[in-house]
């Protein structure tokens, strides 16, 4: 993790005498993708509005890049990308001209939105209104736009949600590539693979609160069950074994299963994220 | 080693400019819309048109009885203006004349009238009508056909006339009535803006509901510069559209800034009109009876001015009301500044506060999204 991109302190934020977020803290280096996950109502989208200045904290600090977001709103918001859940386009204009409509609004004068649709695979359609995209190319525009203003910080709110497997495949890769050009990434997604193989760090958040965060190899260590399942044929029947990892007799167990006859496959176990967000709140995440 | 972001300066200026930009297209695009505009303008231009551009105040009446006819029409030459006499072999042609509406009133004198009006003997005198002839029309028939009668036997009417009978307070309009079609100016005015006021409220709707206005403020671009846009677009289509229609029915008259001020400040009412209804509006549907709520009320003075007489008192305290009076006033009566600023300092207040009304119920509306 390099410098902090996003740095969050204590933050709180209510809707009356609702608390949707209780006081978090947390740090995003640049070219870090950080998976956000919660279940609905957890406090997601409040701690993105106020991330991207659009809700001001009731409590706390939330710093861009060294600037706070509160008092220099225009600032930050000229240097962050925000693709949002919802696919909020103009229906009505085409690819080309939602995408130099946003330009403008960054104050990007003469800007050419041909590479920008290349690179989302949209630029045979991209003098077509948007009401005739798919939703996969909806979507496919929806990153396009966030990535306008070549950004420092990119907010992805669900990208791939509902996508096919090539659509998706292609915006994960758009992802990574922004990573490695030293954007930081907040990604808020229910799909436990997509945050398993993208993210640096993984947040859970809960109720408002941050209850666990780390790399996805560290959360699976500490709270993950790690074991290997023995699949055997016995005398005509099917049996399966389960032997753990961090017992004593574990090396004789396996020896035993690998050189039986019967042995048919061994997989190792891990816990998913999703496993481990259930045993640390008691409840799933969608 | 972080990439600097290509962004150029955003300045309010070019994130209003943008916006406006992108509403005019949105709005060249509602083709719903621009069917309706279209043939709401075409459709009052040429009914202004079609409608008589003149009033005309002669009374035709059918007269049957011969031996009147020499006195009757001495009588009707001399002292009647606006009446055109048709004269009548028989009672059942007169009768028959009244029915096909080719006449308005009939009047049959028996055989004999002279000669019993000037031997002082009772007569009868029968007055035919049309069924929707005002009253007033049938009163002035009693009283003319007594006036004849009084002539007729050589009396004088007991009372004593001024000079002139009648004092008009202001222009007298006697043989220069205001034509129907000029009096539906304002309405036509009004419903252009109406329609404009719809336009945009369904704009901002399909804005709020589509949640577009949340991509625009996760950009440098600030709700104040939505609202200043949104104002800025309606305002000038609303304005432009209406000052178009006003031309094109001839509504300038002597004093055309008076008018297009009038129209400005209405053009401002209905953009806040149209702020309100889109922000609360779901729909196109909720949106335009939302919109209909206010806009209603407000186009009562627009129908009130249709007809002759002052409107009523509640009706000078609704909102619009300055924009009709000062429209209808300055195309029609010819009047000034100085008669039309007291209302076009009244509009100038209600667009404040509708302008206000508006802008918190859009941003109200943008900032719980």
């Amino acid at each position: 993790m390099g410098d902090s991109a996003i740095k969050v302190d204590n933050v709180r934020y209510s809707y009356g005498k609702t608390l949707a977020v209780d006081g978090i803290s947390f740090q995003v280096g640049r070219g870090e993708i950080l998976g956000f996950l919660g279940p609905n109502g957890a406090g997601k989208s409040t701690t993105i509005k106020m991330l991207t200045g659009m809700l001001t904290p009731q409590g706390g600090k939330v710093e861009l890049f060294g600037l706070d977001v509160s008092h220099n709103r225009k600032e930050v918001q000229a240097r962050i990308g925000v693709c949002f859940e919802e696919k909020n386009l103009y229906l009505n204009m085409s690819g080309m001209e939602n995408l130099i409509f946003f330009a403008r609004l960054f104050g990007m004068k003469g800007y050419d939105p041909r590479e920008a649709l290349k690179r989302v695979g949209l630029s045979e359609r991209g003098n077509d209104r948007v009401k005739r995209y798919s939703k996969g190319m909806r979507q496919r525009l929806m990153v396009a736009r966030a990535l306008v203003n070549t950004p420092d910080v990119l907010f992805l709110d669900e990208p791939t949600n509902g996508l096919d497997p090539v659509s998706s495949r292609a915006i994960r890769a758009i992802i990574q590539k922004e990573s490695e050009r030293g954007a930081a990434v907040f990604l808020t997604t229910h799909d436990m693979n997509e945050a398993d193989q993208l993210s640096d760090r993984v947040a859970f958040i809960n109720e408002g609160l941050i209850v666990a965060m780390d790399t996805p190899e560290n959360l699976k260590l500490q709270h993950g069950t790690r074991s290997v399942r023995v699949r055997m044929r016995e005398n005509g029947d099917v049996s399966e074994r389960v032997v753990p990892l961090d017992t004593a007799d574990t090396g004789e167990l396996l020896k035993a299963a690998v050189g039986s006859p019967g042995l048919m496959t061994i997989h190792t176990e891990e816990a998913t994220l999703e496993d481990i967000f259930v045993k640390l709140t008691g409840r799933g995440l969608t | 080693m972080m990439q600097t972001t290509s962004t150029g300066r955003a300045t309010r200026l070019g994130a209003i400019t943008a916006i406006l930009r992108k509403d005019l297209v949105l709005h060249s695009r509602d083709l719903i819309f621009i069917f309706l505009t279209i043939l709401s303008v075409t459709t009052f231009v040429t009914l202004y048109w079609v409608l008589p551009r003149d009033v005309d105040e002669t009374i035709s009446m059918g007269v049957s009885g011969n031996d009147i006819r020499p006195a009757l029409t001495q009588f009707a030459s001399t002292d009647e203006e606006g009446l055109s006499i048709e004269w009548f072999d028989d009672t059942d042609s007169l009768r028959a004349a009244i029915e096909t509406r080719d006449l308005e009133v009939g009047v049959e004198f028996p055989d004999g009238f002279m000669t019993d009006v000037m031997a002082g003997r009772k007569t009868t005198v029968t007055i035919f009508v049309r069924p929707n002839l005002p009253e007033e029309i049938t009163g002035a028939m009693q009283s003319m056909v007594r006036e004849i009668a009084y002539a007729i036997a050589g009396y004088q009417l007991p009372v004593t006339e001024p000079d002139g009978d009648i004092v008009v307070l202001g222009e007298d309009r006697a043989g220069d009535q205001i034509p129907f079609r000029d009096r539906l100016r304002p309405l036509y005015a009004f419903m252009v803006l109406m329609l404009e006021a719809i336009a945009l409220g369904a704009l901002i709707s399909s804005e709020v509901q589509e949640r577009t206005v949340t991509a625009i403020l996760s950009t440098p671009a600030r709700i104040g510069d939505i609202l200043l846009a949104k104002g800025a677009l309606g305002t000038f289509i609303a304005f432009s559209e209406t000052a178009i229609i006003l031309l094109l029915i001839q509504a300038y008259g002597p004093k055309p800034l008076i008018v297009l001020v009038a129209v400005f400040l209405g053009a401002i009412m209905v953009t806040a009109v149209a702020m309100i209804a889109g922000s609360a509006g779901r729909e196109l549907i909720s949106t335009m009876l939302l919109g209909m709520l206010f806009l209603i009320p407000l186009a009562i003075p627009a129908f009130s001015i249709m007809f002759p007489g002052a409107p009523a008192r509640w009706v000078q305290f609704l909102p619009s009301y300055g924009i009709v009076q000062v429209v209808y006033g300055a195309t029609v009566e010819g009047v000034g500044w100085r008669e039309s600023a007291q209302q076009l300092l009244i509009l100038a207040g209600w667009c404040v506060v509708f302008g206000i009304a508006g802008a918190f119920v859009l941003k109200r509306r943008v900032e719980t999204l």
